[in-house]
């Protein structure tokens, strides 16, 4: 048997929505994660791949402990990880945000924020080395030169690079980074995507890498996981998940990424899926993606059942009628 | 037959002045766009596409920003128009579509009341049902939306919206500013079809402002590359794909990840974009450039014509 770092049994998060008095009045939901299940393998990289709404991020925080959540487990090393119970230590699991702006305090020097972990956790300030390691495997070199500055002073690059140090300096073993290189520039991707991949390596993290971004998600990931309105469609190895691609969803989402090759985007004329991603308040009965899906037969109608993950081949799961 | 010239920027300088300095934000560009061309303006944050999009409709506030040079519509200076007849270009002859298309609706006026704005005063009601409607169509919407409020539609209808308000006025130049940057994948997909078949049925010119070659390669014919202020590389979108002659835009294109293909080490180009306050001397891209020779730090490369319609500016390829 795999020894799982990270075991996420049936998990759902409901958000209240606040509509004015409810006098009798049954309450309304977001249903953001409706019932997801997965497992991270130690020092493996699992991509969550969806566009926005899909609850991808929502998932995130909740198996981070930012958020508890509504219904289901999560285990870390079996130990029941929900903040609650509080028996896997903060620093076990972290994070790393998307827009690094807005996840440095512009009013703390680098070596504050960096300082910040250590003060919370282990009530102790950053010794010296520690800092300059910490500043050396992100590759912010030479330390003196950043440690002093604020998050204005620095590129794009170089503050992502300073989350990426907040998440990584207590050496945890596991990291969900929340599309970590959106918000970057194409020729600095790179190197931050490159860190990541050095660091995992290194430390034997295990990254939930979250992104909406195929093309990113092949190149850092050894599983993909595709969310769609809340729930996993698709889930397989990397490789055999590019090869293999099953369910319509994850299908057209490929066949979105468009090619470099401008001979080849003129030549191919492909079907974007119609209309939008319906609202997670009320998600369709039956399969929640029929309205869009080019293969819907009647087994997904309304009122049907809702398709459940399947394993097709050793480690390719799919939740779709119509592939079975 | 020449391909009649529709827009021309000359040595466009927009600066910046702040409190920590002069931004040289667009400094010395030329670029040109004939009629019925898709043109992109391709570059990373902060390298200037975006205030140069802005300056062609003179929509920077000034100050801070100190425009120099010439931008020419039609052969007419628009700098020396006066505010009047500038109002007629913009939404007549030019217009824009921008990222985020919930910032440019206005949340408080139904969609039929916003487009017939575009129409002016001066049309019957029955008439300008009847042209949003056609509108509506254009882009793939169904005339309900019309009574629709923005916060009833999705991002993708909404940038439907915005795109049937800037075709309306049938303009010679329409400006799209990262259009498809703000929405999810497959609904780019779509509006980038919706694109291609509206440039292809109007013959309507369009500037591409984008930091995305994939949606440059998608419905381009030609693109502007720019890297800190600067134009440097510009062709037929075919010929720059193939052949990059600029070192900036060649890394750029490898940093384009394949969905289809799997590298061990994903590219990047070394080192960070310049601060414009302070730009580096000589050619601004030769810190972060391999192939930088000593006269790349001291000199800046002209603007050339390498080959017949590629331009760069690079001193290691004159």
């Amino acid at each position: 048997m795999t020894e799982w770092l990270l075991e996420v049994r049936g998990l759902k998060k409901y958000y209240p929505l606040s509509t004015g008095l409810h006098i009798g009045g049954h309450r309304e939901f977001v249903k953001a994660v409706d019932g997801v299940s997965f497992n991270v393998r130690e020092g493996e990289v699992l991509s969550l791949v969806g566009e926005s709404g899909c609850g991808k991020t929502t998932t995130g925080k909740v198996v981070v402990g930012l958020y508890e959540p509504s219904e289901g487990n999560i285990f870390f090393r079996g130990e029941d990880a929900s903040p609650l119970a509080g028996r896997v230590p903060r620093r076990e699991r972290q994070m790393v945000f998307q827009d690094p702006t807005a996840a440095l305090n512009p009013r703390k020097t680098i070596f504050d924020s960096l300082n910040r972990p250590f003060r919370a956790q282990l009530k102790r300030d950053a010794s010296n080395e520690e800092m300059h390691q910490l500043m050396e495997d992100v590759g912010l070199v030479p330390p003196e030169y950043f440690l002093h500055k604020y998050p204005h002073e620095l590129s794009g690059g170089q503050k992502q690079r300073v989350v990426v140090a907040q998440a990584i300096a207590l050496k945890p073993s596991f990291v969900v980074a929340d599309e970590p290189v959106s918000s970057l520039d194409l020729s600095i991707r790179g190197q931050i995507l490159n860190l990541l991949k050095d660091l995992q390596r290194k430390f034997n993290l295990s990254i939930l890498f979250i992104t909406h971004d195929l093309a990113v998600a092949r190149h850092v990931s050894d599983r993909v996981a595709i969310m769609y309105l809340g729930k996993i469609v698709e889930l397989a190895d990397s490789e055999e998940f590019f090869t293999n691609v099953m369910h319509p969803y994850a299908q057209a989402l490929l066949g979105a990424a468009l090619k470099a090759d401008p001979k080849a985007n003129r030549m191919t004329e492909y079907k974007p899926l119609v209309g939008d991603v319906p609202s997670p308040i009320n998600p369709p009965s039956g399969c929640r993606f029929r309205a869009r899906c080019p293969a819907a037969g009647v087994k997904c109608n309304k009122g049907e059942l809702e398709p459940e993950l399947v394993e097709f081949r050793p480690g390719h799961y799919v939740a779709c009628h119509i592939c079975a | 037959m020449a391909v009649e010239e529709l827009l021309a920027a000359r040595g466009l300088r927009i600066y910046y002045h702040t409190m920590t300095g002069v931004v040289k934000a667009v400094d010395g560009v030329d670029l040109k766009i004939h009629r019925g061309e898709t043109v992109g303006l391709l570059g990373e944050s902060g390298c200037g596409k975006s205030t140069l999009g802005l300056s062609i409709l003179r929509l920077l506030p000034s100050p801070p920003a100190k425009i120099t040079g010439e931008v020419l519509l039609e052969g007419v200076n628009l700098a020396t128009l006066s505010p009047d007849e500038m109002r007629k270009v913009r939404g007549r002859q030019v217009t824009m579509i921008f990222q985020d298309p919930a910032t440019y609706l206005n949340p408080v006026l139904k969609i039929k009341d916003q487009m017939a704005e575009m129409l002016g005063p001066q049309i019957s009601g029955k008439d300008t049902n009847v042209e949003i409607g056609r509108s509506l169509d254009m882009v793939g919407l169904r005339r309900s939306v019309m009574a629709s409020y923005p916060h009833q539609l999705s991002g993708g209808m909404k940038q439907r919206v915005l795109i049937a308000m800037a075709i309306m006025s049938n303009p010679l130049l329409m400006i799209a500013d990262e259009p498809t940057t703000a929405l999810d994948v497959t609904i780019q997909a779509q509006i980038l079809n919706l694109l291609e078949e509206i440039i292809r049925k109007t013959g309507i010119s369009v500037l591409l402002v984008t930091h995305d070659w994939v949606v440059v390669s998608k419905i381009a014919q030609k693109v502007y590359v720019m890297y800190a202020g600067k134009m440097v590389e510009h062709g037929e979108t075919r010929s720059v794909y193939e052949r990059p002659l600029h070192p900036y835009t060649n890394g750029l294109m490898n940093c384009v990840l394949d969905v289809n293909r799997k590298i061990a080490r994903v590219p990047s180009i070394e080192g960070y974009p310049p601060n414009l306050a302070n730009p580096p001397s000589g050619c601004r891209f030769h810190p972060r450039c391999k192939m930088a020779i000593d006269k790349c730090r001291t000199e800046e490369p002209p603007w050339i014509e390498a080959e017949n319609g590629r331009f760069v500016a690079c001193w290691r390829v004159t």
